[in-house]
């Protein structure tokens, strides 16, 4: 008998690589925190915290700078090192003469994670914010941090540096299929309702989300071709997805967070109602679901433009297929679309959209001639700090498409790589 | 998965050669066995559950190539009921309201691995395919998804007639993609449809 110790090593070494993420903590403060009993404080007022800060106490885990960004009830802060966010809430203690916010931190892409809370200075900032006023003065954040639950232990302090680039008709921060990945557990499920409403706390303006078509005709939001434990669950959940009637799917299947499979309505409707996102990117899988998308698209985008909303729904054709399916339907001229193929397929289908796939390059050239022509490129799916700052220098698109939106959100304000000036984002 | 791998990892990096004082015996053996399915992974019904079976009756039909070296191939088909039950789902009203669904899942697979003969004992490991199937509302939904599965069995032949022998079998089966692992429990009964002394 002879043995091969070599195949047996690698194997094993093979087998010790599929080792799978361990679960993520999601840290709350016991009771609520000092929060528990303060009035939340909106967006709106919020919004007059944004800006760019230069990090004095936490360097080790939030790097040199940090962006602040305000959603409808949160305030993040994004920053590249670790690719680290914190999401917290606000409120008013003292009668108004403290302003607090709690919360978490957490590395996108890893399980770190902990309690964080931070208090607002100086008090004269505090009491302005508190009583409805503008501020006097930038505002600055000091507090603590900790690891898990646990105490809050190292020392925090972000100090105003500039405000922020007004990104409003010029550059979208895109969130791949909702806040993150599910493999990233960020608390949602990929293409769930519940993840599409967190996206603008994780530092995006638009969304991208995955359609296909249950048997009986049904848009829904799910990525992959059949149902398995890879995004959803239910003893019974497995099987391509165009096997499964709308009862089906939510009979049997549930999200991998245990959210339902929602339908394209129901997303686009939690879109339109419950968030400012300034578009939704609908990546078609199958060519059927082209004819009851557009149905869709034209019925939600009347129902936006009727309640004053600029949001653009946007079909993403990346498939030959797809867009064969699509130009067959001959859709009114001005449907908002976007092609992933080449350029001349963006102008042979009068798309407003061109989404190249980052590793084709920056081909800033190309991206130059569409944006001539008044035409929007929208980078997928870039993760890296690295590359995120080269195809922002080299290629000044208008979007990219990202599992860490609030990574893009960080480089973005950091390299303020505007786009030409060119037509304004719808 | 990580225990049946590393198993099945070691079991094919020992390559035997052939002992050149025997003389070079081949057969090929066909078993079959009934036996009773076992679903181990997790069975989280997403409806109020009414009754339920864990596992259900399967059956296997293997043939395996007798050689002089350590391991001899072999290759199994099996088919396995792995979980049945009745659940209540209070769907929204217009997908129909609450209703009652009878759901099942089942396995067909096909698996090609080595396997070790000792005594009376035969241990197994192989990679193969599967079809995990769903039925839902009494068979009216029908589908399957096909993903990789990680296979082991150990056998015991307790009676043994001439060519003929019965034992007792048990098999682990692991869908990993489909996150299904079972366990299943059988008798197995077959022997050497075809014996040869080969020429070398």
């Amino acid at each position: 008998m002879r043995s091969d110790p070599s195949l047996a090593l690698v194997l094993t070494i093979a087998l010790l690589g599929c080792a799978p993420r361990e679960d993520v903590l999601h840290p709350t403060f016991p009771n609520g925190g000092q929060l528990s009993g303060a009035t939340p404080l909106q967006g709106d007022v919020l919004k007059k915290l944004e800006g760019m800060f230069t990090v004095s106490k936490g360097v080790g885990r939030f790097g040199r700078t940090v962006a602040a960004h305000a959603a409808k009830e949160t305030l993040s802060f994004f920053t590249n090192a670790h690719d680290n966010y914190a999401i917290l809430r606000a409120g008013c203690l003292g009668g108004g003469s403290q302003l607090l916010l709690e919360g978490y931190w957490r590395y996108a892409s890893d399980s770190d994670t902990g309690l964080l809370r931070l208090s607002v200075g100086p008090p004269e900032v505090a009491s302005a914010l508190c009583s409805g006023a503008a501020p006097p003065a930038p505002a600055q954040f000091d507090g603590t941090m900790g690891v898990g639950n646990g105490p809050l232990k190292e020392s925090v302090s972000f100090g105003f540096s500039k405000p922020l680039i007004e990104t409003a008709g010029k550059f979208w921060v895109s969130a791949h299929h909702g806040a993150c990945a599910t493999i990233d557990d960020c608390g949602a499920s990929e293409n769930s309702v519940p993840s599409l409403l967190m996206a603008e706390s994780f530092g995006a303006s638009d969304v991208e989300v995955d359609v296909r078509l249950t048997s009986d005709g049904v848009p829904i939001l799910f990525h992959d071709d059949s149902f398995s434990p890879r995004l959803s669950k239910g003893v019974y959940c497995h099987g391509p997805v165009e096997d499964f009637t709308l009862a089906d799917v939510r009979a049997l299947c549930r999200l991998k967070f245990g959210e339902q499979v929602p339908t394209l309505e129901e997303a686009l409707q939690a879109v339109l109602t419950q968030t400012s996102l300034a578009a939704v990117w609908l990546d078609i899988k199958v060519p059927s679901a082209i004819a009851p998308v557009l149905q869709m698209q034209a019925k939600y985008q009347n129902l936006a433009r009727q309640q004053g909303s600029k949001l653009a729904i946007v079909l993403g054709l990346g498939e030959t297929d797809v867009l064969a399916a699509y130009r067959a339907a001959k859709p009114p001229i001005g449907t908002f679309c976007l092609v992933e193929l080449s350029p001349d397929d963006v102008r042979s289908t009068g798309c407003q959209f061109w989404g190249p796939r980052y590793t084709r390059g920056p081909m800033a050239k190309d991206v130059r001639a569409l944006q001539a022509e008044n035409r929007y490129v929208m980078y997928w799916t870039i993760d890296d700090p690295t590359y995120i700052d080269i195809y922002l220098r080299q290629s000044r698109p208008n979007s990219i498409l990202s599992d860490r939106p609030g990574l893009v959100f960080h480089r973005f304000q950091t390299l303020g790589t505007l786009p030409p000036k060119e037509r304004p984002l719808p | 998965m990580r225990l049946s791998a590393a198993i099945l990892c070691l079991v094919s990096s020992l390559r035997a050669e052939a002992d050149p004082s025997q003389p070079a015996l081949r057969g090929l053996e066909v078993d079959v066995s009934a036996a009773y399915s076992f679903l181990v992974s997790s069975r989280s019904s997403t409806g109020a559950v009414q009754s339920r079976r864990n596992g259900g009756p399967g059956g296997t039909v293997a043939a395996l190539l007798h050689t002089s070296y350590f391991l001899s191939p072999f290759l199994d088909l099996s088919f396995h009921s792995l979980y049945a039950s009745t659940d209540r789902y209070d769907l929204d009203p217009s997908l129909g309201g609450p209703v009652t669904l009878r759901s099942s899942l089942l396995a067909f697979s096909v698996v090609a691995g080595g396997a070790f003969d000792w005594w009376k004992l035969r241990a197994r490991a192989g990679i193969g395919w599967t079809d995990v199937m769903v039925r839902s509302r009494s068979g009216a939904m029908r589908t399957s998804e096909s993903d990789m599965m990680y296979f082991l069995s150990a056998t015991g032949f307790i009676w043994s007639w001439g060519r003929l022998k019965v034992g007792l079998e048990s098999r682990v089966g692991i869908v990993s993609d489909a996150g299904i692992s079972f366990v299943t429990i059988g008798l197995v009964g077959g022997g050497d449809a075809v014996r040869w002394t080969a020429s070398e």
